[in-house]
């Protein structure tokens, strides 16, 4: 009901539609856009939203998210590169029906899964939140820590990399969280003999340094394949027969989707990963995977999108970032004064259900920008990226320039430039640094806040119901992730033995 | 990488020094920047630091640009103005936590003792003492009573080691014998939540943060840490009825550089005594918790020693690092 | 090789934090210190960061493995961080137009595709926007140029 009397009103004032067209338009644009993808860009406007009221700045904000998703399917398809990690999968079978000549059928089925994997997301989200949130309420230090102990967990063991390097960089996360001052002895961590450090560093330079200059720089003299397709809008109207083999796949890749996407940490591109092989499992001619098939553009188009809405569940309803971007917009939030938790939804109903809606809206913008204007999108691909970056690399120093008028955290934005390069050339994952600096100092704040309240008891911590039961949860998914693992690898080895 | 900057900046301030030849008529002779050292908002010294820069601007006819640089405890900004030229046109809103208690706690990068003229005080504001509602304590001698009959049972919150709050509450304890737990949260914010919810039991917080909650009868108020009861709280007590050494006020005030000439401190401190009697602004801070009330340099001045000295020796008899 | 020098990047990192750490006190349960965590962390990082340096040089011939650093990826870097470390120093000495300039003008020359005359058309289209942005928008109080005297 409150999406109706609150939520819809909230996101139909015209400033509101407003900044949710420039968002998904936005979006589109950087989704399209190599060499940029959602975060750099949401990373970008943090700066700008701390001056906007704080729902506008937020359906701003998860416009460009949700929004680079479709558009980054423009680009996997026309081109076979990436326009964000979660339509890597797309390019598999996209770009072989470009090359077919298929490529406004290839678009259309981007564009009409994505519709339904947001749409089914938002559902999801829309119902699933506010249940969490009722048990959430009762949530203390201890049952956090339990929460975020399990999110840890599940966003370095539930990935496509190195489970290693996941844990290993969630680590350089956790110890560049520690740095400044410590609330429970007042100890100055980590200040390397820079007093500015005191205070430690904001999310808004994490964020910044490791994916708008670490991808800005990796993109400069990428060879790009001469030729993008040309396409028009005409050659996009669907047959029958699209319709019915994108309509199952989809619906698979939205479940898919709406799952992993829930999961605090778990990014999209694993649900994508899913989503194809579970297409390709059921297939009756799975060789054809690979070669431009419908089902292999449609069942991950559909759970990225679904991906990109449910993981605004952990974030909305406990505080607890779902993604990578996501964590980037709790940080707006904090820094426009807004406790992330479970008291958001009942404090600010406006501002949960006035998303929600947004959502809506957004989705339904982004069908149309997606459908009649492809034209405009593929024309974008055109402008040579040496007149991009230059221009993006100045705003971004203004822009973080401005937040604090401090050179200082200009400088500190290119050291984690640097770390967000290095990385990238090392093939060392930086999302589980993002989430391990944002998650750190909560975990380590509500451990210490649950040890002081339990008179220094661990028993205690772990014999209250909800912190235990999500501790236990927590053991279960680990052996469970590591058990798989080995079993993989077993049957691999008798796989190559027998062959 | 700071060092660079620094010295450019001491540089240019020196060069601007030789150049002009700082004299009181002459003030001001360009744009006057007043450092904030706080995040923009409407915070109550980013509203005094506008209302200022509006009142400056229309005597003199010269731009007042409000500028925030936060960070390190306000050693960001202090830094920045202590380093400028000591002119009158690079001025800090500095408060309690900025020029004092950072100070106390511990040696810092520019000694905010030493360092500036105080100005002007622009006024103060109490901090409450307040209690979950479930714990069943609704006065000052309750909690004392209760924390005599079991030390180290209570707990309370503050927003961190060496925070205006913590220090309120080790003075409390210090003052009436009592000990009770401290657990120190992150941000404002959640430490309310976590006292309107009962996770702690005793709050140490701005009167304002907690007149809803108060109202809706989730938190108890105990005292105001002030010589008079709020008019926000008329019936709860000022703690000075009860513990007159126990009295905390969080104050803002105006500084400039060590060595900036008397005659434009002067002319300074009379614009801001002139602003802080205006009956609408009075008013207007009143029913935000705080009082106004402005002072003449050296009484700034005294303050800050005062408070030092104070708050020093309460971090030192708490143990604090 | 990528393995192997990641490994090491880890561990190095690790180490930087994991010595400050010893000496801020690991505390008791019922008070933790300021170490715990940062050296828990720390020693786990290292841990890992020997298995993947490790495994890595057991797999060193793998074609994942080749590090791909050419001059022209030393170029890529050097151009572009340089244009923000002169941003950092000319935004407070000599003002935003100025700094914005030199940003957009030296992070061009990180790719030698740049022509100077669209680089300097870019620069004053930045400038447009970042005026309209930062100082129309925002009112920032950063000064467009700072006069020198």
């Amino acid at each position: 009901m409150e999406f109706f009397t609150i939520g819809l009103p909230a996101a139909l004032t015209i400033e509101a539609l407003l900044y949710c067209l420039a968002g998904v338009a936005l979006g589109t644009f950087i989704g399209v856009l190599p060499g940029l993808g959602p975060l750099a860009a949401v990373s970008l406007l943090l700066p700008v939203t701390v001056y906007l009221d704080p729902l506008l700045a937020l359906i701003m904000l998860a416009g460009i998210y949700y929004g680079a998703e479709y558009g980054g399917a423009i680009v996997s398809i026309l081109l076979n590169m990436p326009g964000t990690p979660g339509n890597a999968i797309t390019c598999l079978d996209g770009y072989p029906m470009a090359k077919r000549g298929e490529a406004g059928k290839a678009l259309f089925t981007a564009a009409i899964s994505s519709f339904i994997g947001g749409a089914i997301g938002i559902l999801v989200l829309q119902f699933l939140a506010p249940s969490i949130v009722t048990v959430a309420l009762s949530f203390g230090a201890a049952e956090y820590f339990a929460a975020i102990v399990f999110s840890l967990v599940a966003a370095s063991t539930i990935t496509d990399g190195s489970v290693a390097k996941g844990l290993a960089m969630l680590g350089a996360g956790i110890l560049i969280g520690t740095i400044g001052t410590d609330p429970y002895t007042g100890v100055i961590r980590y200040s390397f003999g820079q007093f500015e450090l005191m205070d430690g560093v904001t999310i808004a330079l994490v964020a910044l340094g490791l994916f708008a200059i670490g991808e800005v720089v990796m993109a400069i003299g990428v060879k790009r394949d001469g030729k993008i397709f040309a396409v028009k809008l005409r050659d996009m109207y669907p047959s029958r027969k699209d319709m019915k083999s994108l309509f199952w796949p989809s619906i698979r890749g939205s479940a898919w989707g709406s799952f992993f996407g829930a999961l605090p940490g778990v990014g999209p591109a694993i649900a994508t990963i899913t989503s194809y092989a579970t297409e390709k499992n059921i297939a009756k001619n799975p060789e054809e995977f690979g070669t431009g098939r419908i089902e292999g553009v449609a069942g991950p188009e559909a759970a990225n999108n679904a991906a990109a809405q449910t993981a605004f569940i952990p974030m909305l309803s406990l505080g607890i970032p779902g993604s990578a971007t996501t964590a980037v917009m709790l940080g707006a939030l904090i820094m426009n004064g807004i406790i992330p938790g479970p008291r958001l939804i009942v404090n600010e109903p406006e501002l949960f259900w006035g998303l929600v809606a947004s959502f809506w809206i957004g989705n339904v913008l982004l069908l149309v920008l997606n459908l009649p204007l492809i034209g405009v999108w593929a024309s974008i691909l055109r402008i040579p990226y040496h007149l991009l970056f230059p221009g993006i690399i100045a705003i971004m120093c203004v822009g973080v320039y401005s937040i604090h008028n401090s050179s200082f955290e200009v400088l500190l934005v290119l050291l984690f430039g640097l770390i967000g390069y290095f990385g990238r050339l090392l093939a060392l994952p930086l999302t589980p640094l993002l989430l391990g600096f944002l998650l750190g100092p909560m975990l380590e704040e509500n451990l210490r806040r649950a040890l002081i309240l339990a008179g220094g008891d661990f028993g205690r911590i772990a014999v209250r119901p909800i912190a235990g039961s999500l501790l236990v949860l927590t053991v279960v998914c680990l052996i469970a992730v590591v058990g798989l693992g080995l079993m993989r690898k077993r049957s691999n080895a008798r796989a190559e033995q027998a062959a | 990488m700071a060092f660079p900057i620094r010295f450019g900046v001491l540089g240019l301030g020196a060069a601007l020094l030789l150049a002009s030849g700082v004299q009181a008529q002459d003030f001001p002779t360009k744009p006057i920047t007043l450092i904030v050292p706080f995040e923009a908002s409407g915070s109550a010294p980013n509203t005094l630091a506008r209302h200022l820069a509006d009142r400056m601007q229309a005597a003199w006819g010269q731009p007042v640009l409000v500028e925030n640089r936060p960070g390190a405890a306000g050693q960001v900004a202090a830094q920045y103005v202590a380093g400028s030229a000591p002119d009158g046109h690079t001025l800090m809103m500095g408060s309690v936590a900025t020029h004092v208690l950072g100070r106390a706690m511990r040696e810092m990068e520019v000694d905010t003792l030493t360092a500036f003229e105080g100005i002007s005080l622009f006024g103060y504001t109490p901090m409450l003492i307040s209690a979950n509602d479930d714990v069943g304590i609704d006065s000052i001698e309750d909690l004392v009573a209760r924390a005599k009959e079991a030390p180290n049972t209570i707990t309370y919150m503050s927003v961190g080691v060496g925070s205006a709050a913590h220090l309120a509450a080790e003075l409390l304890q210090s003052v009436t014998g009592i000990e009770i737990i401290h657990v120190p949260y992150q941000g404002v914010a959640q430490a309310t939540l976590d006292l309107v919810s009962g996770e702690v039991n005793i709050g140490f917080s701005n009167i304002i943060n907690m007149v809803q909650f108060i109202e809706e009868g989730d938190v108890v108020p105990l005292a105001v840490t002030d010589v008079e009861r709020s008019p926000i709280l008329p019936d709860t007590i000022a703690i000075a009825e009860l513990y007159p050494e126990a009295t905390v006020e969080l104050w803002w005030g105006l500084f400039a550089p060590a060595g900036t000439p008397a005659e434009v401190v002067d002319m300074l401190s009379e614009q801001v005594n002139a602003m802080v009697v205006e009956p609408d602004l009075v008013e207007e801070f009143a029913l935000g918790g705080a009082t106004l009330r402005g002072s003449g340099p050296q009484e700034l001045e005294d303050i800050v020693m005062a408070d030092f000295e104070k708050w020093s020796r309460i971090i030192s008899e708490a143990g604090i690092e | 090789m990528k393995d192997v020098v990641g490994g090491l990047a880890i561990i190095a990192f690790a180490l930087l934090f994991l010595i400050p750490g010893l000496g801020y006190g690991v505390g008791s349960m019922s008070q933790p210190g300021s170490g715990g965590l940062p050296v828990v962390a720390a020693v786990a990082m290292i841990l890992l960061g020997l298995g993947i340096g490790a495994s890595g040089f057991i797999r060193r011939g793998d074609e994942g493995q080749a590090v791909s650093i050419n001059m022209s990826r030393v170029r890529h870097i050097t151009f572009v961080g340089v244009a923000v470390i002169g941003f950092a120093f000319a935004i407070e000495s000599l003002g935003l137009i100025p700094a914005t300039v030199f940003a957009v003008v030296v992070s061009s020359l990180a790719d030698p595709r740049s022509r100077i005359l669209p680089t300097l058309v870019l620069a004053g289209f930045m400038i447009l926007i970042i005026w309209l942005i930062f100082k129309v928008g925002l009112s920032s109080t950063a000064p467009l140029f700072v006069r020198p005297f």
